[in-house]
């Protein structure tokens, strides 16, 4: 049974038809952030625990429902716009997915309306297992009752019939995915009513000032490469240096080389470990200067943009060039480049990255942070619809 | 032809020209690919195998890796089988290797096989012969033991169908021989020998005959639904004659010319040519009493870097003589470096 909830964003009232009062479910999952420093899930690694802890934050879950509707009104009067749930959501997840299944199954959750993800066979279902611990630490609550009846993880093949239902009866799609998978799931035979996101392959990098650079910025960096090296959308596939000669470039390479063991003290998984050998030799066959860091953790290589890379997961490709030649070399498809810089440079980059096709430009330490604006569109909102009121 | 050759194949003490071939090797493609020199240049002497530098069996599917050198003609590419990512290795093969490498498998062969050429029953089909300037590493594998053999047959008519088995020429090879060869990829041997429904006129022309079945290509999928080795010999043997045998010996494409069969101790033996090291994945250093990152060397490589392979294969170097009676180096081949997933978005 949902009811309608007041807002107010300026001089406008806004109302919005929920099925659970957003305050109750974000309580409900701030609430688990103590129980999850206390134990680590055993399908999450650490890293992946404590992103999501952070993300949990009560006033950070509820920034899609002040910036859709405005902030909660303390008295009730008659509204001049009021949303509505568009309907049953589909979510589409890669088998590699990583956080973001969990991540957009929060921030959905707050919409109140029915959410169906679809995952690989072969997927990790981070969806589930995080719902399933959610569902078990929040009982008596409208989050248990919103998980239990309104959530849904299958798990489907390309080519499974249920696919095309699953389309059919969503109101709303987002697919995580390939432009392939994405443009065949949005192809296929939907009601002409029915919304579509698009999430697909992105390009992010990370641009280092050289002269605003510190340790304090190389330790950042480290991290956030560390997480999912190449893998993440988010994830900085390639440094860009700026303002530093050749050799203050070699002198960045070999800080980062020393200060990266102590950064990230665990050991990879062997086949990581094996896999940035060949990393390393890949780049430096094709013309990089390269190192492994000790233990095999990553490699990191420098060179410039007109060498192939070594697209290996944890090989860190740093370019060290001109503003003008990290512009043109931007690919078309960046989604995120982080930077880390002085304000001079920060007005001066954003104004030329204003002319690109860029969705963010961050702190590096941000590069990975999620919120319900992504790839520049605004899936939360997106799952209502609304009614002008005259 | 390297004096190494020239001995049995498990014979000891022959290190130090081992390490001699191998430093020349190392200078030849170090002089004759440019891309093995900017990764690969040590410039000091080494005393040890364990000092001089390995390719990466990985960086053969990313570059395409050929040493130049007068005298060295290239011929054609061997290609592995890339079933498990989708990415094949290429190997540049040259003339004056594969000479050698024809010879290695010869020795090896015939420690494990005797020296008697028989009929050789190739469980795959003539049609992937047909691929110009290109071989798989399937075929390559069958054909080290053609010197072997006193004629071929081809008894597939499809080589992704186990059951194209063509009865004909079955038939007329177990006609005319009392001993044969039968080689075939480990699951392929299974499916189209092993778990084949033979028709009654072939299963009694099979009964005391001597065979002797040669497979490669590892254990993965007969692993995956439960096929232990003995099993898998048992049904191979069953109502042959005695002195029939099965083989199984390891090989990479990235190491081609060199086998290493299963002696019925259970272990692989080191030619003379060659050396086996085990590497810590997360050191390097070469370790010897622990399992490790098998890293597989030879001198017969030259139209391409490939003497010196850091495989993702694990194992375990032996000490001790063998009961087999094979001198010199053995190791255990324990599986593969596990593979974790990697998590990123969908644009990994």
């Amino acid at each position: 049974m949902s009811s309608l909830y007041y807002f107010q964003r300026g001089e406008r009232t806004i109302a919005a038809r929920l099925a659970y009062d957003p305050s109750d479910l974000v309580a409900a999952w701030a609430s688990l952030r103590s129980k999850m420093t206390r134990r680590l899930h055993p399908d999450f690694t650490r890293d992946e625990w404590a992103y999501l802890i952070a993300f949990l934050d009560e006033k950070s879950l509820l920034a899609p429902v002040y910036s859709t509707f405005g902030e909660f009104a303390k008295t009730q009067s008659i509204p001049h716009e009021v949303y509505v749930p568009r309907g049953s959501i589909a979510v589409w997840l890669p088998n590699n997915v990583s956080l973001l299944g969990p991540l957009v199954a929060i921030l959905l959750s707050l919409t109140g309306q029915p959410a169906r993800y679809k995952l690989g066979s072969r997927a990790a279902n981070l969806v589930g297992a995080f719902l399933n611990f959610a569902a078990i630490e929040t009982e008596n609550t409208q989050l248990r009752e919103y998980i239990d009846e309104r959530t849904e993880c299958l798990f489907l093949d390309r080519g499974d019939d249920r696919i095309d239902k699953l389309v059919e009866g969503a109101a709303v799609r987002m697919v995580f995915g390939s432009d392939e998978a994405a443009g065949s799931v949005h192809a296929k035979s939907k009601s002409p009513t029915s919304v579509g996101f698009s999430f697909v392959d992105k390009h992010s990098e990370a641009w280092i000032d050289y002269n605003h650079m510190n340790d304090a910025s190389l330790s950042e960096l480290i991290k956030i490469f560390a997480i999912y090296g190449r893998a993440g959308c988010t994830s900085p596939k390639r440094i860009v240096l700026l303002n530093s000669s050749r050799a203050e470039a070699e002198e960045f390479r070999g800080r980062l080389l020393d200060m990266w063991p102590s950064i990230i003290a665990d050991d990879v998984d062997p086949h990581h470990a094996s896999d940035n050998v060949m990393a390393c030799q890949w780049a430096l066959a094709n013309g990089w200067n390269a190192s492994l860091v000790a233990r095999n953790k990553a490699v990191i290589a420098l060179g410039n943009m007109q060498l192939e890379p070594a697209e290996s997961h944890l090989c860190m490709n740093i370019v060290s060039c001109s503003l003008d030649e990290a512009l043109e070399y931007l690919p078309t498809n960046t989604q995120t480049v982080g930077y880390c810089c002085s304000p001079s440079s920060h007005g001066e980059w954003l104004s030329r990255l204003s002319t690109t096709k860029i969705h963010r430009f961050v702190p590096v330490g941000k590069m990975h942070h999620f919120n319900h604006v992504w790839d520049g569109q605004d899936f939360w909102a997106g799952c209502f619809q609304s009614i002008e009121v005259a | 032809m390297s004096s190494l050759l020239e001995v049995p194949p498990y014979t000891a003490d022959r290190r130090d020209e081992f390490l001699r071939q191998m430093h020349e090797l190392h200078r030849l493609h170090l002089d004759g690919c440019a891309s093995y020199r900017r990764f690969a240049d040590v410039t000091t002497d080494v005393s040890e195998s364990e000092d001089l530098p390995y390719v990466h069996v990985g960086l053969f599917k990313r570059v395409l890796l050929q040493t130049d050198s007068p005298g060295l003609t290239h011929e054609r590419v061997l290609k592995s089988s890339a079933t498990s990512s989708g990415v094949s290795s290429e190997i540049r093969l040259d003339k004056t290797s594969s000479e050698l490498q024809a010879a290695s498998t010869l020795a090896i062969f015939q420690d494990f096989l005797g020296r008697e050429p028989r009929p050789l029953l190739i469980l795959d089909s003539p049609r992937s012969l047909r691929t110009r300037g290109e071989m798989s590493a399937r075929i390559a594998a069958a054909l080290s033991l053609r010197p072997l053999a006193t004629e071929l047959s081809f008894l597939l008519d499809d080589a992704s169908d186990p059951g194209s088995m063509k009865w004909g020429a079955l038939e007329e090879v177990l006609e005319s021989s009392q001993r044969l060869m039968v080689y075939g990829f480990t699951w392929i041997l299974w499916q189209a020998w092993a778990e084949q429904r033979f028709p009654e006129s072939i299963r009694s022309l099979l009964l005391g005959k001597e065979v002797h079945f040669v497979h490669s290509g590892g254990w993965k999928k007969l692993e995956n639904v439960a096929v232990s080795r003995q099993q898998f010999e048992d049904t191979l043997l069953d109502g042959l004659a005695p002195g029939s045998k099965v083989i199984d010996y390891y090989g990479l494409v990235e190491q081609v010319g060199i086998i290493y069969p299963l002696c019925e101790h259970g272990y692989r033996h080191v030619p003379a040519w060659a050396d086996v090291l085990v590497r810590d994945p997360y050191s390097g250093e070469s370790v010897t009493d622990r399992v490790g990152q098998l890293q597989l060397m030879n001198v017969l490589a030259r139209g391409a870097p490939y003497h010196s392979v850091l495989t993702e294969d694990l194992g375990r170097v032996v000490s001790g003589t063998c009961e087999c009676g094979r001198p010199g180096k053995r190791f255990e081949l324990l599986g593969r470096v596990p593979k974790a997933e990697v998590r990123g978005c969908a644009n990994v």
